[in-house]
């Protein structure tokens, strides 16, 4: 792989992180006497879904090319799969639970039913968390790439910014 | 990249085959591997029992006797001996393809030409030797046993019959004088049992070898008489489609025996996008899965169209191996996709445990206490593990349920993850698979709705015109999406399915 795919790559993972923060910023400040667990789950399920938004936003406004477009959006992949793993296997307390329930609740607007979802799915299993998994797999089975769009831009989660058009011009020079 | 090394390391991979293929019969002194790129064909025949030219020579007017046997009806002699002249002529027949093949190489390496081992790699000549190589092992054993079978009876009349049989079977090219001679080994080696009943025993002289020249295996009229006389099964229509056209088995002839050497992944990492206009393969990843992989391949099944590949986790296998020899058996393309899916492109660059990403360190979290020292020898089992050891429990949990010898020959490295990377590379190149990247992404792990999924697929089959399409066979929305995938498209012109064996990938 070459220096400027590797430059490419890390500007992406730059460039989601800057916005996933600025997205998340809202709902942190209303939750500052979160756990440090919470924060920790929280700030991954919100990452997982500015993830989301950008993997499926970005078809139709990054204007990658379809090659490049490949490999950026393995990366994302890789990156969601990555803050999966900072869910898993956990035990969630109720404060948490309640926090997923919240989040469930306007996960349609949000664009974070599949993020939810499959965050959810990797918690260790309790009736509450299986109610919470049918209720946002519904939800997600509705969404398509248009409200994604939406999303995208409620969220500022924005292709046209220079961290995308770096990452699009160097997957294209790169060999 | 053309160089002597790399024509060296071909010559020994492909005489070793050449070998395998033709005469290597247990107990003849082969020259070492290390000294094949240096041999000469003559040097092959002055092995002092390999002798005899021209006691063959002698018998080569003696079609009456040859006739007699063949017209005596269907006795047990007659039986035994078509089986022989079939048997010889199968023998015979490989043993040409892969002389022509070694002495052009050898010729051209004499000439101190250059030799592009890729180029010579896509030569139709090299594809059907090793497409039939099993066949033709199982040819070269069953002439031996009948060999011996007719030859210790202890007669004349067969030993002479046999040795005008050998004769007709070949010409006087040089290819063919070198196939000859290697043929001359297979009856030697069995001369303790041939030479039981006479003496002296038959001795095999005054090969007579040709100066070797200046040669242009573009435009030798030589080789091309050869081919279109004798094999017109082969036969090029033009010689330089040798160097040419990339032959339909090409991946396969590159990657089988090629287990040395550099990676090539700009020959060998594969999207489909060199397809013709309208051609998609589909492959799915991450399973087998109980509920879903049998009830995706069922669909494509019932279509009646080209059948996925599925890149499979080694781990997922072992839990559910029946799937595996399932879809195998019905003739589903089998493939790895590592062995439990961590970022195998973010571990080859890593320089510490510390260094690794998020994902990996949370993979390998039961070994968080890798220090830094050892850093390096981890990261070297994790990629053998991951890739080498991987695609071999793939290909033994294959063999020992159908009870036949597989190989994985195909690779998929999780989200993609490593594309370009030497270690990577030299792992792949050590398990003897190809890379397989992909043109279209569903992203159906990411999408719950399949009519949404199918239409970004479309989208991008569409926009790419050809290539590799990207599913994953653990999701019931992937399941879904097939279906409507499959109804949406099966009745379409312009788009044909096709295996990745199908599209030479």
């Amino acid at each position: 792989m070459s220096h400027s795919l590797k430059l490419a790559f890390s500007l992406i993972v730059v460039f989601c992180s800057a916005n996933l923060h600025a997205g998340a910023a809202d709902t942190q400040v209303k939750e500052t006497k979160k756990s440090v667990l919470s924060s920790q789950i929280h700030s991954a399920v919100l990452r997982m879904r500015d993830l989301s938004v950008f993997l499926r936003a970005t078809k139709q406004v990054c204007d990658i090319p379809a090659k490049p477009k490949a490999e950026v959006l393995a990366k994302i992949q890789a990156e969601y799969a990555a803050e999966l793993s900072d869910v898993k296997a956990t035990e969630l307390t109720t404060t948490e639970t309640q926090m997923f329930s919240t989040l469930a609740n306007s996960c349609v607007k949000d664009c974070a039913c599949v993020a939810i979802e499959d965050a959810l799915a990797t918690l260790l299993s309790t009736p509450k968390i299986q109610s919470l998994i049918e209720q946002v797999q519904k939800s997600a089975q509705k969404m398509v790439d248009q409200d994604y769009l939406k999303c995208q831009k409620s969220l500022r989660l924005n292709c046209q910014s220079a961290g995308i058009k770096e990452v699009s011009t160097a997957l294209q020079s790169s060999p | 990249m053309i160089t002597k090394h790399s024509v060296q390391l071909w010559l020994g991979f492909f005489i070793s085959t050449t070998l395998a293929l033709g005469c290597s019969t247990p107990g003849v002194n082969q020259p070492p591997s290390s000294s094949l790129g240096q041999r000469n064909p003559t040097q092959v025949l002055d092995e002092p029992h390999v002798h005899g030219e021209q006691a063959i020579a002698d018998l080569a007017n003696d079609k009456i006797l040859v006739d007699a046997y063949l017209s005596r009806g269907p006795d047990a002699d007659a039986t035994l001996m078509n089986e022989m002249r079939a048997q010889l002529s199968i023998v015979s027949t490989t043993q040409k393809l892969a002389s022509s093949f070694d002495l052009m190489v050898s010729q051209l390496q004499q000439a101190g030409t250059t030799v592009d081992t890729e180029q010579l790699n896509r030569s139709q000549l090299y594809c059907e030797l090793w497409e039939n190589s099993e066949f033709l092992m199982g040819a070269e054993a069953r002439l031996q046993a009948v060999q011996t079978q007719l030859l210790t009876r202890g007669r004349q009349s067969d030993y002479d019959w046999y040795l005008a049989l050998f004769r007709a079977n070949f010409g006087d090219s040089p290819a063919e004088l070198m196939a000859k001679a290697q043929m001359i080994r297979v009856l030697n080696d069995n001369h303790a049992n041939v030479c039981q009943h006479r003496t002296p025993c038959l001795r095999f002289t005054d090969f007579p070898g040709r100066p070797l020249g200046p040669f242009d295996p573009l435009n030798d009229q030589e080789m091309l008489d050869f081919k279109n006389a004798m094999l017109p099964r082969l036969a090029l229509s033009n010689a330089r489609d040798l160097y040419q056209r990339p032959g339909e088995c090409y991946q396969q002839a590159t990657r089988s025996p090629n287990s040395t050497g550099t990676f090539d992944w700009g020959q060998r990492n594969h999207t489909g996008r060199g397809q013709p206009k309208g051609t998609f393969i589909v492959t799915y990843d991450d399973g087998p899965h109980p509920k879903y992989t049998q009830a995706i391949a069922s669909l494509w099944a019932n279509a009646r169209l080209a059948k996925p590949t599925f890149f499979w986790l080694a781990e997922n296998a072992q839990k559910y191996p029946s799937i595996v020899e399932e879809l195998h058996r019905n003739g589903f393309e089998v493939a790895c996709h590592s062995h439990s899916h961590p970022d195998i492109g973010n571990i080859a660059k890593a320089t510490s445990f510390a260094n690794l990403s998020k994902l990996n360190r949370s993979h390998f979290s039961g070994q968080a206490t890798v220090a830094t020292s050892r850093f390096e020898s981890w990261k070297s089992e994790v990629l053998d593990h991951q890739i080498v050891g991987s695609s071999k429990i793939l290909s033994d949990i294959v063999t020992l349920r159908t009870g036949k010898a597989y190989s994985v020959k195909r690779f998929r490295l999780p989200f993609g993850s490593g594309v370009k990377n030497a270690a990577i590379g030299a792992r792949l190149q050590q398990s003897n698979v190809s890379h397989y990247f992909w043109a279209v992404d569903s992203l159906d792990w990411q999408d719950r709705n399949p009519a949404s999924i199918v239409q970004r697929v479309r989208e991008q089959m569409t926009a790419t015109g050809k290539g590799i399409i990207l599913f994953h066979d653990i999701h019931k929305q992937s399941y879904e999406a097939t279906q409507l995938l499959i109804q949406q498209t099966q009745s379409n012109a312009g788009i044909r399915y096709v295996t990745l064996t199908e599209a030479g990938l």
